[in-house]
């Protein structure tokens, strides 16, 4: 019995996912632009304040803060903050001034994808576009197949062992193609705004089960003695160098607004304060969030430093061992609900990358009717493909995240935000910036190398900066042509 | 013009927290309480991130009142 009632809950969960597929079908039929590319992956930019916060935050939390945060924060130590503040601090500068220009930007010329505004910026540039289409695609496409993975892992465990790790991944991404390919963007917007309270309501539960349960102040005072690094920098693997505290401070709140499953959300915002909305919720949920991470991350330092389980799973088998079946199960339906979120946007933003940038504005320009059915298309084909790669898990979630995507991404920052800033950078440049970027990151990615203990991310950016200046002063733009912010939200 | 000024008035703040998150970082263990000194600095930093964003946030968008 006790093993039916984790079984039930999960799949009225999915059934609940599927229900408001249907519903996000309806709605988007009711708005009467259903064949419309920006009402598939935007939600037609009708999007109120409070859910597009719920959606992006739904989107940044993930397996990740459940699962990957406790590992993380278990293997790395609280040095693993530095992500956090630096995400937030970027956030806090980023959405008021520039977020705020790219919202302008996306109102006024109907953006959909990242390509479309970097483009723009550099007069239509189909190179770059492709550029960054590519770039976005390749460097966030990982951390989707990687999201499979976490929710697999809780799949077989609350199921206990009912569904297998490949019935579990082939059941996920199901579920994830139907709801995805019914509404699209309004289907994803519902479900994330439950997700996030799953997720948030799970986590409260399992600090209010742990503090409850158990001495806290007493386990705390125990790790300090047997696992201190824990409490402490560079770590009990020691990472967090100065150097490396300091440069991922710097860099990784680039890569993480740059990330375009997030960047695309500013546009679909309703209003322009609905920004501050989304800035100010997500930095209040990540300090919620992640200091309930870290204490469950001591507790588990107390009970398996000695054991040997997969830092990912710690909080997985913490909760099946001490707490009620029914009761974990409940609990980690929430992680399950955070990855859906993230995989299901991630889903539908690399669909739009391969459906605008790569193919609908390069080779179709005439047919926009198409964009939505390829939408669809993609998105199911892009399940397939992350399912079969999630038979492949990574040792840690959150290397996934700092290692790959963002050094990635940060690649885009310089013609981005320095192209929209600086009016005389060029389309030269950027082309220079992007390419000389992404190529910096790859081969830092496959070499899995910080040169000189600094964050790779780091040097991408310096790369990709002086791309875009010496490509701008080599090939600089004709007089009387540069950019200007004003004239084009004004013209 | 005045949004220019009103952007710079920022820096500082801003500059204020880099430099806070810098002093997090040797985070001692500090006292033998359950709470150490590191997760109260990094922990609370994010809380003054947070009413720096609420207000720098208010700031540079109560200027644009259109809707859609």
């Amino acid at each position: 019995m006790s093993d039916i009632i984790p079984i039930i809950i999960v799949f009225a969960y999915m059934v609940l996912c599927l229900a408001l597929g249907g519903y996000g079908l309806k709605d988007s039929l009711k708005s009467g632009q259903a064949d419309q590319g920006s009402d598939f992956f935007l939600a037609g930019r009708q999007i109120s304040p409070f859910m597009a916060s719920m959606t992006y935050i739904a989107t940044v939390f993930s397996a990740l803060v459940f699962l990957g945060s406790v590992g993380i924060y278990y293997n790395l130590g609280i040095g693993f903050n530095i992500l956090l503040l630096s995400e937030m601090a970027a956030v806090a500068i980023f959405f008021p001034t520039i977020g705020k220009m790219f919202w302008k930007l996306a109102e006024k010329h109907d953006f959909v994808t990242p390509a479309d505004l970097v483009s723009h910026r550099f007069g239509g540039s189909s190179l770059i576009r492709l550029l960054v289409g590519i770039i976005s695609l390749a460097f966030i496409f990982p951390f989707m197949a990687v999201q499979i993975v976490g929710i697999s892992y809780v799949m077989v465990t609350v199921t206990n062992n009912w569904l297998s790790y490949p019935a579990a991944v082939i059941f996920i991404a199901v579920v994830l193609a139907i709801y995805i390919s019914l509404g699209g963007y309004r289907s994803v917007v519902w479900t994330d705004a439950i997700q996030v309270f799953m997720l948030g309501g799970a986590m409260l539960l399992t600090f209010i089960v742990i503090v409850t349960k158990f001495d806290v102040p007493q386990i705390f005072t125990h790790v300090l003695s047997v696992r201190g690094a824990i409490f402490n920098t560079p770590g009990p693997v020691p990472v967090y160098k100065l150097g490396m505290w300091i440069t991922q401070f710097l860099m990784i709140g680039i890569g993480f607004v740059l990330m375009p499953q997030l960047w695309v959300r500013i546009y679909a915002v309703k209003k322009v304060q609905g920004l501050r909305n989304i800035s100010l919720y997500f930095i209040g949920a990540t300090a919620v969030l992640f200091l309930f991470a870290f204490i469950f991350a001591v507790v588990c330092a107390d009970f398996y430093s000695t054991k040997k389980i997969l830092p990912d799973k710690l909080i997985l088998t913490f909760l099946f061992e001490h707490s009620p079946r029914w009761l974990a199960a409940t609990l980690l339906t929430g992680a399950i609900a955070a990855s859906m979120s993230t995989i299901d946007s991630l889903v539908l933003c690399i669909s739009s990358i391969v459906t605008r940038d790569l193919y609908s504005k390069l080779y179709k320009p005439e047919v926009p009717k198409n964009e939505v059915l390829w939408g669809r298309v993609i998105s199911v084909l892009l399940l397939v493909i992350s399912a079969v790669l999630a038979f492949f898990p990574p040792p840690l979630f959150f290397g996934v995240l700092i290692d790959v995507m963002y050094p990635g991404i940060i690649a885009l920052a310089p013609a981005t935000i320095i192209g929209l800033l600086w009016k005389r950078a060029s389309q030269g440049g950027a082309v220079l910036s992007l390419v000389v970027g992404a190529c910096l990151a790859i081969y830092l990615v496959a070499t899995k190398q910080n040169p000189m203990g600094l964050y790779s991310g780091l040097w991408v950016f310096l790369a990709s900066a002086l791309g875009l200046w010496l490509g701008s002063l080599i090939m600089p733009v004709q007089a009387g042509k540069e950019y200007n912010y004003a004239q084009d939200i004004a013209g | 013009m005045q949004q220019k000024k009103s952007s710079a008035k920022w820096y500082p703040i801003w500059m204020v927290i880099i430099l806070a998150v810098l002093l997090a970082y040797p985070g001692k263990t500090g006292f033998a309480g359950w709470l150490p000194w590191s997760m109260i600095i990094t922990f609370g930093l994010m809380w003054v991130i947070y009413i720096a964003a609420a207000v720098f946030a208010k700031e540079q968008l109560s200027e644009d009142q259109e809707e859609r």
